[in-house]
């Protein structure tokens, strides 16, 4: 059985401006070690999920709601342990530097977890190889590209060795080319390091590639699984408020033309794999 | 938009580049005082020397200085000209009203013109030999004994270089919004001057809302990150004391020696 880092129970939260709660008694495993896509309509509730998940946000009060991380229950002195192996990218790259440099702000992670200098340098070095941003190190954000951007802050989470990462669309502002490098990126985290990557996206080409997806809508959980099992039925999908792969819409309009490709084809090469198959049996 | 007071930092190798930041801070403010020991045309004629030498010291070229300097042309002809016409003595060469040309009019004149010219040179080779970050920095290491009396130097520096850190961000939003604005008709550089005023304030609303939100997610980002207040910290950028910052020294000790010689002419 696999082991599972993060573990939410009966999570409730209702912005303070509002009167109805944002998320409603949410239930939620995450596998160790995974990556985990996060899917929902606009509004659902994922970005008040990550804030609840790396305390941003406290649920509410008088909810019977229960996080924990790591083997760690969340409570208000906890969460500073919590977030010693958290790291999280939000969606928008500019908003999120502190330095005013990339060796800067790939160090402030560090300097906040009381690390010798000598060992930031070292892990600077390190984690801007892996990264491809070496020879920018000098540089001032602001004169990067989105996904430049965006790398540098992959960066500087990775510096502080986190055992999650989190990624609250952080490939929604980037181009095509942008977004692959990203996910370049994570799937080469994934197989050096041993991580649980949590991405919450409106991407579904990113998520066919994930071991697990959540969808949400309206606060709750309502699907979980792999993406063969949760990605399945394109009416629901629709219904949910998701785009469909571009290998199932192609799919869809096969299916129209009296050609049956099976339901759980998710992307282009298994469907190139179908037509070979279907060719030499004619 | 992008041109500040005094001059930006312009990367170089040179000595007084690579000088210690809180050596440079404090080389022009013991500058600063110093310019008060002049008093005659010897002893400013050493500090115009002084400060022309370390102009050439940081093998920057004239033309960089000269733009650094012309915001501060106006400030420093207004100066000048008060007191050429309200400063009496000596021998008068025009007297009209309270109005009066005099002899110590024309010295005293010069005398601060060259005070004036001469500091905000000094300061302009401060910041553009020196990033804002390490000028930052050096101020917060030698407001550190403060600490002993409970001021937050942490809270104070950390607070100078996230302002520093987004200024080009928040310029490059003002821009934006002016293109914005533009492309709907308005117009921010005709007319005169209270029409220009009145044009920037439909701009100053969405660029402060803009800041709150960049100030929100910074600091969402900044918790996220473990930023905790009041809580030790190492330091990744750290100060160093060189054996070359030493030759400041002498440089400064002789330029009080030949001032405190010279004033006596
Ligand atoms: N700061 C806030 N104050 C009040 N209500 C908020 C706040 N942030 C979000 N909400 C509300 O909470 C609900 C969920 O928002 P949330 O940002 O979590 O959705 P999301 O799933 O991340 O959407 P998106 O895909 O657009 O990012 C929305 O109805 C939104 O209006
Ligand atoms: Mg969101």
């Amino acid at each position: 059985m696999s082991e599972n880092i993060i573990e939410v129970r009966n999570l409730t939260y209702t912005y303070s401006q509002n009167n109805q709660p944002t998320l409603k008694n949410l239930n939620l495993d995450i596998i160790k070690e995974s990556w985990t896509s996060i899917l929902g309509h606009n509004g659902s509730g994922k970005s008040t999920l990550v804030r609840l998940l790396t305390g941003l946000k406290e649920p509410d009060s008088n909810s019977q709601a229960q996080i924990k991380i790591n083997g760690i229950a969340a409570s208000e002195e906890k969460w500073f342990d919590i977030r010693n192996d958290l790291g999280i990218v939000f969606q928008n790259p500019d908003n999120q530097f502190v330095g005013a440099t990339v060796e800067d702000d790939i160090a402030f992670g560090l300097e906040n977890r009381n690390i010798d200098p000598d060992e930031i340098e070292k892990r600077i070095k390190e984690v801007l190889d892996f990264v491809n941003m070496s020879e920018f190190r000098k540089m001032e954000p602001s004169k990067l590209s989105g996904g430049q951007k965006q790398r540098v802050a992959i960066a500087g989470i990775l510096a502080i060795r986190p055992k999650v990462i989190i990624l609250d669309e952080a490939t929604s502002m980037l181009d095509p080319q942008g977004r692959n490098q990203i996910h370049q990126v994570i799937q080469e985290i994934k197989a050096k390091y041993q991580v649980t990557v949590i991405s919450v996206t409106h991407d579904i080409e990113e998520a066919t590639k994930a071991d697990d997806i959540c969808v949400l809508s309206d606060g709750q959980l309502v699907k979980q699984g792999t993406p063969k099992e949760v990605l399945i039925d394109e009416n629901w999908l629709t219904e949910m408020g998701l785009m469909l792969p571009f290998a199932k819409q192609l799919a869809v309009e096969l299916r129209q033309h009296a050609i049956d490709v099976p339901r759980d084809i998710l992307d282009e090469s298994e469907l190139v794999e179908y037509f070979w198959k279907l060719n030499s049996k004619m | 938009m992008d041109r500040f007071l005094l001059g930006q930092y312009i990367y170089g190798n040179s000595y007084v580049h690579r000088l210690d930041p809180r050596a440079k801070l404090l080389g022009t403010f013991a500058f600063i005082i110093l310019i008060f020991l002049a008093n005659n045309f010897w002893t400013y004629g050493v500090i115009v020397l002084f400060t022309l030498f370390a102009a050439y010291m940081t093998k920057i070229s004239a033309k960089i200085y000269w733009q650094g300097l012309r915001p501060m042309l106006w400030l420093m002809i207004f100066t000048v000209t008060l007191q050429i016409l309200f400063t009496s003595g000596g021998d008068i060469y025009l007297k009209w009203g309270i109005i009066t040309i005099s002899q110590y009019g024309i010295i005293n004149s010069i005398f601060i013109l060259v005070r004036l010219s001469t500091i905000i040179f000094m300061s302009t080779i401060l910041t553009i030999t020196t990033p804002p970050m390490l000028i930052a920095d050096a101020f917060a290491s030698l407001l550190k004994p403060l600490k002993k009396v409970k001021f937050p130097v942490d809270q104070f520096s950390m607070i100078c270089s996230i302002a520093l850190r987004f200024v080009p961000t928040l310029m490059e939003t003002a821009t934006k919004i002016m293109n914005a604005q533009r492309a709907r008709g308005a117009s921010f550089n005709d007319g005169n001057i209270i029409k220009r005023i009145k044009s920037i304030i439909p701009m100053l609303i969405p660029l402060l809302i803009n800041s709150m939100k960049i100030a929100i997610d910074l600091a969402e980002s900044m918790t996220a990150r473990n930023y905790q207040l009041g809580e030790p910290r190492t330091q990744f950028r750290r100060l160093r004391w060189h054996k070359t910052d030493l030759y400041v020294l002498y440089y400064f000790a002789i330029l009080t020696l030949l001032l405190i010689v010279l004033r006596r002419f």
